[in-house]
């Protein structure tokens, strides 16, 4: 209820909306984006021409925003120059410009940003910075705030936050390359049950080493913020291309969208493999969802974001074999009652506190379920309480993939169904069988959940040409 | 902080109603930033439903980050706070805020707790005031500038100045214009109240 008022409250000023005191900047700003783009390369000089319409009050500014454009741009080209010949054009109209003494440090960091741009960036050191503006400490204060570890790391931009932390996209000097680093919110730094949880995750990431698993390089708890340092997984997240997917496009041929659905397929595929080794290796993942899988421009798989992760108890969890033992203490990882998880794509046991790596084929089931029919297996219902939603978790009540698309291959409508039994004995037993399953399915072969599915159900007749597993 | 607690609700069931309505007031921002936490958790990486510390916490630096100049010192002791923020985080996600059903859906260990019943009482009166607030937010804030909601929003995400205008396309002097103008709109709105 209380979201629904805030939204009619926030769609009733949307649809009072009509001042915009600079509409003229973003125009400026716009048409000189467009022009580079299209080839046009504005030079230097030619950048007063796009101020004709701003207002004189909003000009300093507006000219700043396009120089910071213009470095960026001529730097992803190969044509990147320092600052100071924007100051010889525009030093004698705009005071901010005169001189490296005055201009603003804001304008000197876009030009420290604008030069890591791969691959005809130079990037600076702050040595250089502090030769370049000697008098001016608030410069080297905001370059000093970007760097980590007397400088090996220059955080660049915000690739993505939650509530704990934050994940920058950064540059390694001595390796020389793109890398991601996380670090706890500013505000959280003083809470040791947080920090300890940080050093857990990056340490439980660490353990993990496979293609399909963002590797952790390195750790520093030292001094100030702790972070660690990623491998960079660039892509697309899984949830925006099974949207993709979904989308009703007339553009598209019945064969480009079978390429497109074997390629979710696959990457699921890849998923449940890199489960499989994470469980072998005594960890689970504990938080599966399509928004923490990133696909990549050639079909590279990654599942990221490991903070909730947990190292099994078990010590003879690490084979590839491992299987629940029927011993809750063993089995479980969690037995107080805290809830950890996505509830979209949580498993029952787990929204009672309780989870093992059938939890995280739940997971996997989820995923899939998604795929196959453009919804997580517990969406929230507008309007519903979230107590209800839990309760329907708990439950582990949602519709039949079919019976939401009533198209879809029974094969995998079985599979799913398998991994998101509500009874963790009914499902796979390891993400290996899943994916093995799925990989019977694009093969063309008989999948087991089917046959398991209607040898439960007595169904045998039902399914023409395909001989059951363990029928002669 | 249980004492501070309590002689609210005494006053309150006495009739003076005035230590609650302060609390309220002081409490409205953080609750706004609190809204945003709970949205994005929502949506995107629920730290369980029930982990309301992580929330409360992230909302509060969101707060002391996009609004700096709110004069959070002068909220009560910040204990007293987070237990009445956790309270109704933990509410907001496991139940309708307006008209909740306490007791059926309470956190663990805030039963019969002096400031889940002092949470309890500020929700009952309709219209919620943390809806009465963001009505007043939003028209004051729709008048500066179309993209004004969606900037501040960010803002109470924790996102910089740099991360807004990445994300909704302005360039950046732009977007530090807007918060500025947003911030000034803000404080004249809140002077006149």
């Amino acid at each position: 209820m209380l979201v629904s008022t805030i939204t009619d409250a926030y769609l009733a000023a949307q649809s009072q909306l009509d001042v915009d005191p600079y509409a003229a900047w973003l125009v400026a700003v716009r048409q000189f984006r467009g022009d580079w783009k299209e080839e046009t390369r504005p030079e230097v000089g030619q950048l007063r021409d796009y101020l004709d319409d701003v207002p004189q009050e909003q000009r300093s500014e507006a000219l700043q925003d396009l120089i910071a454009e213009h470095l960026q741009f001529a730097w992803q080209a190969g044509q990147g120059t320092s600052l100071e010949p924007y100051f010889s054009e525009f030093g004698m109209d705009f005071v901010e410009l005169a001189s490296p003494a005055v201009v603003p440090a804001e304008l000197v960091e876009d030009e420290f940003l604008a030069r890591y741009v791969l691959p005809h960036g130079d990037t600076p050191t702050l040595d250089e910075y502090q030769r370049r503006f000697p008098t001016r400490p608030d410069v080297m204060k905001l370059l000093e705030r970007r760097c980590l570890e007397e400088q090996r790391y220059v955080k660049l931009q915000l690739c993505g936050q939650g509530a704990m932390g934050h994940v920058f996209e950064a540059f390694d000097h001595h390796l020389g390359r793109l890398v991601a680093i996380k670090q706890p919110r500013d505000g959280l730094v003083d809470n040791a049950d947080l920090l300890r949880h940080f050093a857990e995750e990056a340490r439980v990431t660490a353990g993990l080493e496979h293609p399909s698993i963002v590797s952790v390089h390195e750790y520093y708890g030292g001094k100030g913020t702790p972070f660690y340092v990623m491998r960079l997984a660039s892509g697309q997240a899984l949830g925006e291309r099974i949207r993709d997917y979904h989308q009703p496009s007339a553009d598209r041929t019945p064969d480009e969208r079978r390429l497109l659905w074997n390629q979710l397929l696959q990457s699921f595929e890849t998923v449940c493999e890199a489960i499989a080794y994470a469980h072998a290796c005594g960890t689970l993942h504990r938080d599966l969802k399509p928004g923490n899988i990133i696909v990549g421009e050639f079909g590279e798989t990654a599942v990221l974001d490991w903070g909730m992760a947990k190292r099994m108890p078990l010590g003879g969890a690490c084979s590839s074999d491992w299987a629940p033992t029927g011993d809750k203490e063993q089995d479980t990882c969690e037995t107080t009652n805290m809830v950890v998880g996505t509830p979209q794509y949580m498993p029952p046991e787990q929204a009672g506190g309780i989870s093992d790596a059938r939890s995280d084929v739940f997971g996997l089931g989820a995923i899939l379920y998604e795929i196959l029919t453009a919804c997580s297996p517990h969406a929230w219902p507008e309007g519903f309480r979230p107590a209800d939603w839990l309760q329907l978790v708990r439950d582990a009540q949602f519709p039949r993939p079919r019976r939401l698309k009533p198209r879809l291959p029974r094969d995998l409508e079985a599979i799913c169904l398998k991994a998101l039994a509500r009874n963790p004995d009914a499902r796979y037993g390891n993400a290996t069988d899943l994916a093995q399953d799925v990989r019977r399915h694009l093969a063309g072969e008989q999948v087991a959940a089917r046959a398991e599915m209607a040898q439960t159900m007595g169904w045998q007749r039902w399914i023409p040409g395909r001989r059951v597993k363990g029928e002669t | 902080m249980s004492t501070q607690l309590s002689d609210a609700q005494d006053r309150r069931e006495t009739g003076n109603g005035y230590a609650s309505v302060d609390l309220e007031e002081q409490l409205r921002p953080v609750l706004q930033a609190m809204l945003v936490g709970i949205r994005r958790h929502r949506e995107t990486p629920l730290l369980a439903a029930f982990d309301s510390h992580g929330i409360v916490a992230a909302a509060l630096h969101s707060l002391s980050n996009g609004f700096p100049k709110v004069e959070l010192d002068e909220l009560p002791d910040w204990n007293v706070v987070t237990t009445v923020l956790n309270y109704l985080v933990q509410q907001s996600l496991m139940d309708e805020p307006r008209h909740g059903r306490a007791g059926t859906c309470m956190p663990r260990g805030a039963q019969g707790d002096d400031a889940s019943q002092m949470a309890h009482q500020l929700q009952e009166d309709a219209p919620h005031p943390l809806v009465v607030w963001l009505e007043h937010f939003y028209t004051v804030i729709r008048e500066v500038h179309p993209k004004g909601i969606e900037v501040v929003m960010l803002c109470l995400e924790g996102c910089d100045s740099r991360e807004v205008a990445r994300q909704l396309e302005l360039p950046w002097r732009l977007c530090k214009r807007v918060i500025h103008d947003v911030q000034q709109a803000w404080e004249g709105a809140t002077e006149k109240m």
